[in-house]
Formats: structure tokens, sequence, C-alpha cells
């Protein structure tokens, strides 16, 4: 919830946000209406993947970049 | 429910119910951050119960075929119920979306990186008392909620081995392991590095994000946005733990 509420206020001062969410946190990004979100099939603690997981790690963290430019519209949610 | 004996005190046999073993997962005697759900609000004594059942049967089954996918699928499903609530939270569910268009291209673009996963630089640790355990943490949950979030400021070319991370709210061994689970700085200077976006601030940022929600509404979340603006941030990554 904290970060949904960080998101919301930069968004709201001029800072573009995009937010990494586990799936057990999905209900959030509706209720808070959440601008941008990243939403991962990893465990609560793990948001970004297992460690040391480079290549997942960097396929979620890539994916999140790529939906600053690619999310044009509020709630740009991306599950993967 | 029906009562339990349990002789593991010292010879002392003492009763105990379905309820109170639920419960103690959840910050109780056998607190568990992994598993915290199983002992909360949104998961009834049967399901408790149900879930202990087919988690004995999977392992077994799991266990024949040595291959632990069925068993990761069973916890995984029985994590998004137990954090999912059962009434809807009013007080911050929101109709708008405040929304910042992105209009930079990426490869002209500053960004940061926020952690809600409670990483810090071992030699600046943000919190008083100096010192303190997760352990410590666990105990004072209820003071971290109703605490003001501080933020750790984390150099961008720091070493892993001078990360630390304490949360009271979430199973933090595999950020122990990797920080970047949470706090994917190393995954971002990388991607740098393949030029998909133009530069990163000099310190990245963690918090605790188990805090008190209307002091990061109000009063933090603000001053760190002003405080990116003045480094000319055009985007931050933040990742909830």
């Amino acid at each position: 919830m904290s970060v949904g509420h960080v998101a919301r206020v930069f968004e709201s001062m001029g800072i573009s946000t995009v937010c990494f969410f586990v799936k057990a946190f999905m209900h959030l990004i509706d209720q808070m209406k959440i601008p941008r979100a990243i939403v991962t099939n990893n465990f609560v603690g793990r948001t970004i993947g297992k460690p040391y997981d480079l290549l997942n790690q960097t396929n979620v963290v890539r994916q999140g970049i790529d939906l600053l430019s690619s999310g044009t519209i509020k709630n740009s949610i991306k599950i993967i | 429910m029906s009562i339990m004996k349990n002789a593991n005190f010292e010879g002392q046999e003492f009763n105990e119910t379905v309820t109170e073993l639920k419960n103690s997962f959840f910050y109780g005697s056998r607190n568990n951050l992994f598993f915290k759900y199983l002992g909360g609000k949104n998961i009834s004594e049967n399901e408790f119960t149900v879930f202990l059942e087919k988690l004995l049967n999977v392992i077994v089954d799991d266990i024949d075929k040595d291959e632990f996918s069925e068993l990761k699928e069973l916890i995984f499903n029985s994590q998004i119920k137990g954090y999912l609530p059962k009434t809807n939270n009013d007080k911050y569910t929101y109709e708008d979306t405040p929304w910042t268009e992105f209009g930079k291209s990426l490869k002209d673009s500053k960004l940061s990186l926020i952690s809600a996963g409670g990483v810090f630089c071992t030699d600046n640790d943000p919190i008083e008392p100096k010192g303190m355990t997760q352990e410590d943490a666990i105990k004072k949950i209820s003071e971290f909620l109703k605490s003001p979030p501080t933020l750790a400021e984390i150099p961008n070319n720091i070493s892993t081995e001078r990360l630390s991370i304490r949360h009271p709210g979430y199973d933090i061994r595999a950020a122990q392991q990797d920080p970047n689970v949470v706090f994917p700085y190393e995954i971002l200077k990388n991607l740098h590095k393949e030029n998909i976006f133009g530069s990163y601030t000099n310190n990245f940022y963690s918090f605790v994000g188990a805090s008190q929600q209307s002091a990061i509404i109000k009063t933090h979340a603000p001053k760190w946005a002003e405080m990116l603006k003045s480094y000319n941030v055009d985007a931050v990554l933040l990742v909830a733990a």
C-alpha cells in the first residue's frame, strides 16, 4: 500500500512512476488506481524474482522501464 | 474447534486450539513472515486446516516426483488468497488516478529507484535505535505501523556486502541473499549499460513500507518528490515488498 501512495503523490507532483507488485497484492492496483504497474508471479518478498535469477530479474525491470514509454493511458498494468 | 495436546515445554502438557495454532503464525509464538497470512483474518479456520491437509499430501506427491512445482503452486495460490481482503478497505480506495505523462524518450531520461523493502547501508542505519535487528523490528511491528517512514539513501555504487535488510512485515531471507529481489539496483545499472535509458541518480532509496500511511501521503512522499525533482528525475521505479 505504501508504494501505491508514493506513486500517487509522485504522479500528482510531476514525476512518472512504475510500481512493481507481486500477484498477492494485485487487488491494491485497482483499489488505489495505480498509474502504471508490473505484476509478477513471485512470492511476497521476492517481487523482482528469485535470488540471483539475473535473467528473470532483468526481464521484470526491463518491462517496467518499457511500460514508462508504452503505458500511455492511466492504469497501465502488465502482468508477467 | 478441537483441542490439541502439546508437551514440548519442559514436559508440561498444555492444550491448544486450532484457532490458537493458526493465530500463532501471525506475530505469535510461531511467527513466520512467509506464512503469516495463514494466521490472518482472511483465512478461516476451516481454510487453514484444509491447507495443512493439502500441504502434507502435496509434499508427498512432490517428493515422489522429486519436483516441487505443485507445492509452489499450492503455496503461491494460498498466499494470494491470504492477502486478498474479504472486505474492501474503503479508507484507501480511490476513484481517480494521478498521472504524469512520460513525455521524454527513455534515452534522454533520468531514473531513480525506491524500494519499500527496508534496505539500508549497513554503516548508515537510518532508524533508531542503532543496531535494531530483524527480530527486534518484528516485535515492534505496531510501532512501525504508527511511525513515519525513514528514507535510506543508498549510493548507486554500493556493494551488496554493505547492504542490510530489516523489515517487520515480510520474510527477508531472499533479500538477504540477493537484495535485487526487492531493490533491483544492479539490474537497473546493467540496463543502463545497455543504453536502455539515459542516466540514474547518485543515490537509490528504500524505506520500510510498514509505516504510517498518512505520514507517507501528507508529508514524506511530497518531500521525496521535491528532492527527486531537484535532481531532474523523470521517472521512479517503485518496488513493493
